[in-house]
């Protein structure tokens, strides 16, 4: 599932009526990996996100996302994270942001419960893996 | 209730784990049994109806993760740091 964030809702209802302020995103966006679920008010300074050593948000080109579609769009690249060095997390969501660090969520999401850890391959989203719907 | 082995074995079950994942954190504003329930019913591996949530809430509750409140229930700051923590096996191993 993926739910847009208060603050992009906000942002779409005033790009509709042409406010000027209306912020406008700039490639790439960055993916966060979370341990606890993101809400539609989380911003990129409130969400829980991984812990391992080596853990940053992943980012994402333009080009790495597929044209939407019938409300829809998805990764057309694979998403891989850093390599974890040491420790370990359990991921059970994530986030779309708007900066490398804290910034912005724009739409956040639950995933499978997944360990990263040492012994794995680096945390990585297959393509097709990641998809954001519009109603 | 049968669920599946938390993946981290830090929790009794993966439902517990998502569940207390998405409860409110620690210094947010508690949530009660029918909005949660609400809030998780699009994520899939977690299906919980009222009842079964409040067992899941009791037992986390119970091993110290969550806190019941007048107004509902949210995270414990133990809860949050099992959340966070490393998985069971590698923190039983002393790292």
């Amino acid at each position: 599932m993926a739910s847009k964030s208060d603050y992009w809702e906000n942002a779409i209802l005033d790009g509709a009526f042409g406010d000027p302020t209306t912020p406008t995103i700039t490639a790439p966006t960055y993916l966060a990996l979370c341990t606890v679920v993101p809400t539609d008010s989380s911003t990129g300074s409130t969400i829980t996100e991984a812990s391992y050593t080596g853990y940053a948000r992943k980012s994402i080109a333009a080009a790495d996302m597929s044209a939407a579609s019938a409300g829809s769009k998805t990764n057309a690249n694979a998403i891989t994270f850093a390599a974890c060095t040491s420790g370990s997390s359990t991921i059970i969501g994530w986030a779309l942001c708007d900066a490398s660090t804290v910034g912005n969520i724009l739409y956040w999401g639950t995933t499978t419960s997944t360990v990263i850890s040492t012994t794995q391959t680096p945390a990585t989203v297959a393509v097709g893996g990641l998809v954001v719907n519009e109603d | 209730m049968n669920h599946s082995a938390d993946p981290g074995g830090n929790f009794a079950s993966d439902v517990h784990r998502r569940t207390l994942g998405h409860l409110p954190l620690p210094t947010d504003d508690p949530l009660d049994v029918e909005a949660l329930v609400e809030r998780m019913a699009p994520d899939e591996p977690t299906e919980l109806d009222a009842d079964e949530a409040t067992e899941v809430l009791q037992d986390l509750e119970a091993d110290g993760h969550a806190t019941q409140l007048k107004d509902g229930w949210k995270q414990t700051k133990a809860g949050l740091d099992t959340l966070n923590a490393p998985i069971a096996t590698e923190a039983d191993d002393g790292e």
